[in-house]
């Protein structure tokens, strides 16, 4: 039976669980990424942090390193 | 993925979020938005005009390659010469990466490169450099002598400027660790150091100063730029990365916070200056260093970098 309040998304080749409806934003909260060091691509595309996932969505969160 | 923020411009998804208004932004609107704040800020603050010769302190990373093509993007409007020079300190497994995407944004470009390293200036790498010195961090003996070889080979260049790759967070930092420690002189020199009338330091420029760090990021990545994103391994290492992690923090809870500390602390260097007449933060007059002929307070022989370097050699 499938829990349509979870959604299954992957990053870095492991599997997250997470409620239906979250943002990007709720992705890097979870990771503790923080905001100000972090740029999210979902399936490979930037995306702003306002952006809902859905199930089966390949998120790669790529740190801002200071210095350059 | 649902992307429901339209662009603030189109009707076009937004692909960025801005850091300090929370502004959405499609990729193009994103794109212009960082061009216009950077000539922007070159404008206000009167960086450049016709014709200058402008040295880029050009590492490979994100800053000083963006800042790179925004000035190559300048110049074509505002006509300049542009040559990059690119310091090797010889950091293994991470300096090669960066120096090989100077070396081709710089070729792509057409913008003639130098490149030097600290073993060619000092006789020595970043890394041998690194815990000879007792309580000498990695990152304070690397920035005197980047900056040492910067001026001596922009000026050797004959450039009339030198542009520095430092964004909004970087100065933001700068500020408060220049608090933290009481530097009164940093302090008063804040802001567009195109002022500095210190005889033989070439004058630097920020053009990125006004631009966060991530933004810088994202431009990078939406022009599809080479970038690698890997940091220095002596980065944790610094005073500088608790302050940054300090002012993340802070960005996060309370958006727009580097920017005042920026408008703040450019306000009270030029408030400070105004009222005192340029304040001389040098300790006399300059002279020139007995070893390498850079600038030096009266009261040295030696400048920071040749002392520093003088005192490494004896410890290996």
């Amino acid at each position: 039976m499938v829990d349509k309040s979870a959604i299954t998304v992957y990053s870095n080749g492991k599997k997250h669980l997470l409620k239906a409806g979250s943002t990007v934003l709720d992705f890097l909260a979870l990771g503790k990424h923080s905001r100000q060091t972090s740029v999210v691509k979902v399936n490979g595309k930037v995306c702003p942090e306002s952006a809902v996932l859905e199930t089966g969505d390949r998120i790669e969160v790529i740190k801002v390193v200071f210095g350059g | 993925m649902q992307n429901k923020s339209p662009c603030a411009k189109c009707a076009q998804h937004a692909a960025v979020a801005l850091c300090t208004s929370g502004t959405h932004l499609c990729k193009k609107h994103f794109l212009e938005s960082v061009e216009k704040r950077f000539k922007g800020t070159v404008r206000e603050h009167k960086m450049l005009k016709r014709g200058d010769h402008v040295a880029i302190g050009l590492s490979g990373g994100k800053d000083s390659v963006v800042m790179m093509h925004l000035l190559f993007m300048l110049s074509k409007s505002l006509p300049l010469k542009l040559t990059a020079i690119t310091v090797d300190e010889g950091i293994a497994g991470y300096r090669s990466h960066t120096l090989k995407v100077a070396a081709s944004q710089a070729k792509k470009l057409k913008i003639p490169l130098i490149v030097t390293s600290f073993k060619k200036e000092f006789g020595f790498t970043q890394d041998s450099a690194v815990g000879v010195l007792p309580k000498s961090l990695p990152c304070s003996h690397c920035g005197v002598f980047r900056r040492s070889i910067l001026n001596r080979a922009s000026k050797k260049a004959k450039a009339a400027l030198l542009a520095i790759g430092h964004n909004l967070d970087d100065m933001a930092q700068t500020y408060l660790m220049n608090i933290m420690r009481n530097d009164l002189g940093k302090i008063l020199r804040f802001g567009n150091a195109s002022n500095e009338e210190q005889a033989d330091f070439v004058p630097r420029i920020k053009p990125l100063m006004e631009l966060p760090e991530r933004e810088i990021a994202l431009y990078a990545m939406l022009k599809g730029l080479p970038i690698h994103f890997q940091e220095c391994p002596y980065a944790n290492k610094a005073f500088r990365q608790h302050v940054r992690n300090m002012l993340n923090d802070f960005e996060d809870k309370y958006p727009g916070t580097k920017v005042r500390i920026f408008k703040a602390m450019h306000g009270i260097a030029a408030a400070l200056n105004s009222k005192n007449g340029k304040i001389s933060i040098a300790e006399g007059t300059l002279k020139n260093c007995k070893k390498c002929g850079e600038p030096t307070s009266s009261r040295q022989e030696l400048c920071s970098a040749c002392k520093m370097a003088s005192a490494i050699k004896q410890c290996m």
